[in-house]
């Protein structure tokens, strides 16, 4: 068995529960927490995707210029 | 009806930003303007989507408040011929205010500001405006 590292302490969460129950709902809502802010971290990474470069930001602006042009099209029929 | 209703400074001074807003209905326009101007933005009016585009690229607004269905030339023309046109700054944000109810136009709202859907209330207009006018300070 490996050593274990000492620990970081602003690195570590602490729970107080005096049941099981109680123990699954703190870390449901942890688990729930750590989802919601993954999810936000993967919309800001989204966002900055077409200022990454000019090929993909061309073709962003094309792809919009065709949806544009096409709903216009529909929408005059 | 006249195209501009804006002034280019507020009273101390600073420049202040100018939204065009364009909708075939007059009362949509008279509302939205109200709204505006109480919160201190130049607006500029258009009644059909030509009109829009001629505006735009003669005052360059800060931001377009653009209804989809409008005689002539609709809100996505409108948005098309302009960004197409390579006079108009691309990064400037629409806010797509329609009764229209498509799928798409979250997507557009996404990729070029925001859609709101009408009945809008003024806050809920005025908070985008805000941010979008903000966003587009930093990026322009």
């Amino acid at each position: 068995m490996s050593e274990s590292q000492p620990v970081d302490p602003s690195n570590t969460l602490e729970f107080t529960v005096e049941s099981v129950d109680q123990w699954e709902a703190e870390l449901d809502e942890f688990t729930a927490d750590i989802r919601r802010r993954l999810s936000l971290v993967s919309i800001v990474a989204d966002t900055s995707v077409p200022s990454l470069g000019e090929a993909t930001e061309t073709s962003q602006e094309e792809q919009v210029l065709d949806l544009l042009k096409s709903l216009s099209e529909q929408t005059r029929q | 009806m006249s195209a501009t209703a804006g002034a280019p400074e507020t009273d101390s001074g600073q420049r202040r930003p100018t939204i065009l807003v364009a909708d075939d209905s007059r009362t949509v326009l008279r509302l939205t303007e109200r709204t505006l101007e109480a919160a201190g933005y130049g607006v500029l009016l258009a009644e059909d989507g030509h009109q829009a585009i001629e505006v735009a690229l003669a005052e360059h607004p800060d931001l377009i408040v653009l209804d989809i269905n409008m005689p002539g030339l609709d809100g996505y023309g409108v948005c098309h011929d302009l960004l197409a046109s390579g006079e108009w700054n691309k990064r400037t944000p629409f806010i797509f205010l329609t009764s229209a109810d498509a799928p798409h136009l979250e997507t557009l709202g996404n990729q070029l500001g925001a859609f709101l859907a009408k009945p809008t209330e003024p806050d809920a207009l005025l908070d985008t405006v805000e941010t979008l006018i903000q966003r587009f300070d930093e990026i322009r």
